[in-house]
C-alpha cells in the first residue's frame, strides 16, 4: 500500500527565475507611463500567463486564456457604477456630524461588502480562465451570498477581538473550495477552523507579547521625548518586527495547512510554504523599500534645490513615486516568491484519477474583476 | 514530429506525432494528429484554424478555432518548434491578429483618455463656476465647517478656529473686524456674511474657507506696516468670498480626485472628503479669480475710503521672505496685479478704516 501511494507522490515545479519576472514587470511599470496606467490590464494578463505557464503539474502547466480587453471592459463597467456612489459620498461628507458619520458608516459597510463580491467575482474569472490538461476549472455558487457570509463573520471577527478569525477562515475556505469545479469534479476541503486555530492562537499571543516588550523597550526613552506621538511611534517602531513574525509564522501556516486540505476526488495536494522564507521576502522587501524610498527622497530634495521647482508639485509626486515602488517591490519579491515557493513546493498524489475529468460548461466575466481592480482587493 | 495533445473535451495528455499537410489528397490543408503507439490518425486540425498561444522558452502551444477551448498541441524543442514553424505559413497570425487588435484598444483608449483629461483640464476653470452656483449657500456653510475642522486640527486648534487674545483688546479687534467684513459687503449681492477671525500662526497668510470664515494669520499681520494694508488683504478676501472660490476649489479637488482615481484604476483613495483642509491650504485660485478679488478689494477701498496700495506693498514685503503656503505661493504678486492695485488705489476717507486703538488692538491680538 504505502509503495503504491508513493510511486504516485508527484511533486511540483515552477519553471522560471525571478529575473525574467523582473523583465516583464519592470517593462510593464515603464509602459504604464505613455498608457496613462491603461497597459495596468495588460500587464495584469501578462503577469497571469506567466505565473501560470511556470506553474507545472505533472509536466502540465497551467495556462491563462483571459485577455486585457476582458478585464478593461469590467473596469469601465464599474466606474459607471461608482461615479453616483461616489458623488453621493462626498456629499454626505459635507453634512452634519451625525449625517456624516452614520453615512460614511454607511457607505464603508458597502464598500466592505463589495469588496468581498469582488473577491469571489474575481475568483470565477481566474478560475474560469485556467486550463490544465486542456479543461478548464470554475466556481459556482453566489457572490452575493459569499459577500454576505465574509460581512457578517467579520462583524463577529470585529466584536471579538480577532478571536473568531480562525472560524472565518475555515468556513471561507469551506464556502470557496466547495464550489470550485475542475472540468466536471468539484473540489473539496477537508479543513475548518482546526486547521487554522493553532497558528492563529500562537501568532495572536505572539503579537500581544510582542507588542508588550516593545512597549517595556520604549519606556526608557519616554522621559526624553518631547511629545507623547513620538513615544507610540517608538512603540510601534519596536513591535514592526514581532508583528512582522507573527504575521508571516501565520499566513505561512494557513496557506500550507489550507491549500494542503484540499482534495480533487482521490487526488490531494500538500503545500509547505516555510514561515523563516516568508518573513525572509518580507524583510529583503522592507530593506528595498526603505533604501529606495531613501534614495527617492535624496533624488527629490536634490532636484528641487537645483531646478526651483515648484514644491506643491515635488509633494504631490512624491507619494505616488513611493506607492509605484512599494507596490514594484512588492510584486517582484514577496509575490513571486510566494507563488514560486507553493508552485515548486506542492506535491500532489493521485494524479492519474483526473484522467477522465470531462470538460465543463461554464463562463464567468470579467466584470467582477473590474470591480477587484477598482476596491483594490486583486490578487495575483 | 512528436507533440502533446489535449483534446479539451477529457483531461488526457496524448502523445501524438504531427504532420503538416499542406496539400492533402481530399479536404482542406491541415495538421495531422496521430498516436504516436499506433500512428493511428485521430485528428485533423485545419491549418486556417490554427491559433498560437502564450508558451514557454522553446515550446509552442498551439489551439484550433475549430476544437474546443482547451484543445491544444504542445511541441517541446527549439528545434521542433522551428520546424513546425517553417512547415506552416502564417502560424502565428491569429495570434499576431489578435494582439493588434489589443493595441489598437489600447492606443485608442490612451488617446480617449489624454482627450478626456485634457478636455477636463480645459473645461473645469469654465464648470466650477456654474456648479457653485447651484450649490445652496447652507451646503457651503457646513462644507466650510468641515473643512474649518481639518484645517484646526492639522494646526493643532482644537476643534475650530477661535480669535487669539482675551479681554478688551480682543472685544476691540473683534468688533473692528466685524464691522469691517459688514461694511465691506454692503450693498453686494451674496448670501454669506465674513467671519474674520485672527489666528495665532507663523504662517504669513490669509485664507477664506467655503461659506465666510476668513482665517488671517499672526504672521501676516505680523509684517503689516499699516491699517490699509490690513484693509486691503481682509476686502481681497471678502472678494474670494462673494466669489465662493473656496467652494470653487473644494469643487475642483474633488473632480479632480476622482479624476486621478480613474486613471490610476483605484476609486478607493480617491474620496476627498477628508482632505478637505489639505485642498484649501494648497488651493491656489486662478489668476483672473485673483484679479477679481483685487477688483473687488478697489471697489471695496473706493467705498470705503482706504488705501489699496498697501496691498500691493505688503504682496512686494512678503516676496522677500518666501515659505511653504505663503501669501506669495497662493497669491502670486504679479506685475499687473501690483500695477492695478496701485493706480487705482482708493483714498483715504475723512476718518480713517480703523481707529488707531482699533488698529493696536489687532495688531497686538496675538503677540507674546
Amino acid at each position: 500500500m504505502t509503495l503504491i501511494s508513493e510511486q504516485k507522490l508527484l511533486p511540483g515545479r515552477f519553471t522560471a527565475e525571478r529575473s525574467r519576472f523582473f523583465g516583464i514587470l519592470f517593462l510593464g511599470y515603464i509602459a504604464m507611463l505613455p498608457t496613462l496606467g491603461l497597459y495596468r490590464f495588460w500587464l495584469l494578463t501578462r503577469k497571469r500567463q506567466f505565473y501560470w505557464m511556470n506553474s507545472d503539474i505533472n509536466g502540465h502547466p497551467l495556462e491563462y486564456t483571459g485577455t486585457p480587453l476582458e478585464v478593461m471592459r469590467g473596469f469601465f463597467a464599474i466606474v459607471a457604477l461608482f461615479l453616483p456612489a461616489y458623488t453621493l459620498s462626498i456629499f454626505i461628507a459635507l453634512q452634519s456630524d451625525l449625517v456624516r458619520n452614520t453615512g460614511l458608516g454607511v457607505l464603508f459597510a458597502l464598500f466592505w461588502y463589495f469588496s468581498g463580491y469582488a473577491i469571489y467575482r474575481g475568483r470565477a474569472y481566474r478560475l474560469s480562465h485556467t486550463y490544465w490538461r486542456g479543461i478548464r476549472f470554475g466556481q459556482t455558487g453566489s457572490a452575493w451570498r459569499y459577500a454576505a457570509r465574509r460581512f457578517l463573520w467579520s462583524l463577529l471577527v470585529v466584536a471579538t477581538l480577532g478571536l473568531a478569525y480562525p472560524f472565518m477562515v475555515g468556513d471561507l475556505w469551506r464556502y470557496r473550495w466547495s464550489r470550485t469545479w475542475y472540468g466536471d469534479r468539484l473540489f473539496t476541503f477537508a479543513g475548518g477552523w482546526r486547521t487554522v486555530a493553532g497558528p492563529f492562537y500562537r501568532a495572536y499571543a505572539g503579537a500581544i507579547v510582542g507588542t508588550g516588550v516593545a512597549f517595556g523597550a520604549a519606556l526608557p526613552f519616554a522621559a526624553s521625548l518631547f511629545w507623547t506621538a513620538s513615544f507610540y511611534g517608538l512603540v510601534a517602531l519596536f513591535s514592526l518586527l514581532p508583528l512582522l513574525l507573527a504575521f508571516t509564522y501565520y499566513r505561512a501556516r494557513e496557506v500550507t495547512r489550507c491549500y494542503s486540505a484540499i482534495r480533487l476526488g482521490e487526488a490531494t495536494v500538500a503545500v509547505d510554504l516555510g514561515a523563516r522564507r516568508l518573513f525572509g521576502q518580507y524583510f529583503v522587501f522592507a530593506l528595498l523599500c526603505v533604501g529606495s524610498f531613501f534614495i527617492l527622497s535624496l533624488s527629490f530634495t536634490f532636484f528641487v534645490l537645483n531646478s526651483g521647482t515648484d514644491y506643491a508639485f515635488v509633494a504631490s509626486a512624491l507619494p505616488l513615486a513611493i506607492i509605484i515602488l512599494y507596490s514594484f517591490w512588492m510584486e517582484l519579491i514577496v509575490d513571486f516568491g510566494f507563488w514560486s515557493r507553493i508552485a515548486a513546493g506542492a506535491i500532489f498524489t493521485n494524479l492519474d484519477s483526473l484522467r477522465d475529468t470531462n470538460h465543463r460548461e461554464d463562463s464567468a466575466d470579467a466584470r467582477g474583476e473590474g470591480l477587484a481592480d477598482a476596491l483594490n482587493v486583486g490578487a495575483f | 514530429m512528436p507533440a502533446i495533445c489535449y483534446d479539451g473535451l477529457v483531461a488526457r495528455a496524448a502523445r501524438v506525432l504531427v504532420h503538416v499537410e499542406t496539400a492533402p489528397a481530399e479536404g482542406v490543408p491541415a495538421l495531422a494528429i496521430r498516436l504516436a503507439e499506433n500512428e493511428q490518425e485521430i485528428d485533423r486540425w485545419p491549418l486556417d484554424s490554427l491559433v498560437t498561444r502564450p508558451s514557454r522558452p522553446n515550446e509552442l502551444r498551439i489551439g484550433s478555432r475549430a476544437r474546443p477551448p482547451g484543445a491544444r498541441l504542445i511541441v517541446v524543442g527549439e528545434a521542433l518548434v522551428t520546424e513546425l514553424e517553417n512547415l506552416v505559413p502564417h502560424l502565428h497570425r491569429a495570434a499576431a491578429k489578435r494582439r493588434w487588435r489589443e493595441r489598437r484598444v489600447l492606443f485608442g483608449g490612451v488617446v480617449a483618455l489624454a482627450g478626456a483629461i485634457a478636455a477636463f483640464v480645459f473645461a473645469l476653470p469654465y464648470a466650477v463656476g456654474p456648479i457653485a452656483a447651484v450649490i445652496p449657500p447652507a451646503w457651503e456653510i457646513s462644507t466650510g465647517e468641515v473643512a474649518e475642522r481639518q484645517l484646526a486640527a492639522m494646526f493643532r486648534a482644537g476643534e475650530s478656529f477661535s480669535t487669539c487674545g482675551s479681554g478688551e483688546q480682543r472685544d476691540v479687534a473683534q468688533a473692528a473686524l466685524d464691522r469691517f467684513g459688514t461694511d465691506a459687503i454692503n450693498g453686494v449681492d451674496t448670501p454669506f456674511t465674513p467671519h474674520i477671525l485672527v489666528v495665532r500662526s507663523p504662517l504669513e497668510n490669509a485664507f477664506t474657507l467655503p461659506g465666510g470664515r476668513i482665517l488671517l494669520f499672526s504672521g501676516l499681520i505680523d509684517r503689516m506696516e499699516d491699517r490699509d494694508e490690513l484693509a486691503g488683504v481682509l476686502a481681497h478676501e471678502i472678494g474670494h468670498m462673494v466669489a465662493r472660490d473656496g467652494m470653487k476649489s473644494v469643487i475642483s479637488a474633488t473632480a479632480t480626485g476622482f479624476f486621478t482615481g480613474f486613471v490610476t484604476g483605484d476609486l478607493t483613495g480617491t474620496s476627498v472628503a477628508g482632505g478637505l483642509g489639505a485642498a484649501i491650504l494648497r488651493a491656489r485660485f486662478s489668476q483672473s479669480a485673483e484679479a477679481d478679488a483685487d477688483r473687488y478689494a478697489i471697489a471695496a477701498a473706493e467705498r470705503l475710503g482706504f488705501d489699496t496700495s498697501g496691498l500691493a506693498s505688503l504682496l512686494i514685503r512678503v516676496d522677500t521672505a518666501s515659505t511653504a503656503f505663503s501669501l506669495l505661493e497662493t497669491h502670486p504678486p504679479t506685475p499687473e496685479r501690483s500695477l492695478l492695485l496701485m493706480r487705482s488705489a482708493g483714498h483715504e476717507g475723512p476718518t480713517p478704516i480703523f481707529s488707531s486703538e482699533e488698529w493696536q488692538a489687532i495688531k497686538q491680538l496675538c503677540g507674546d
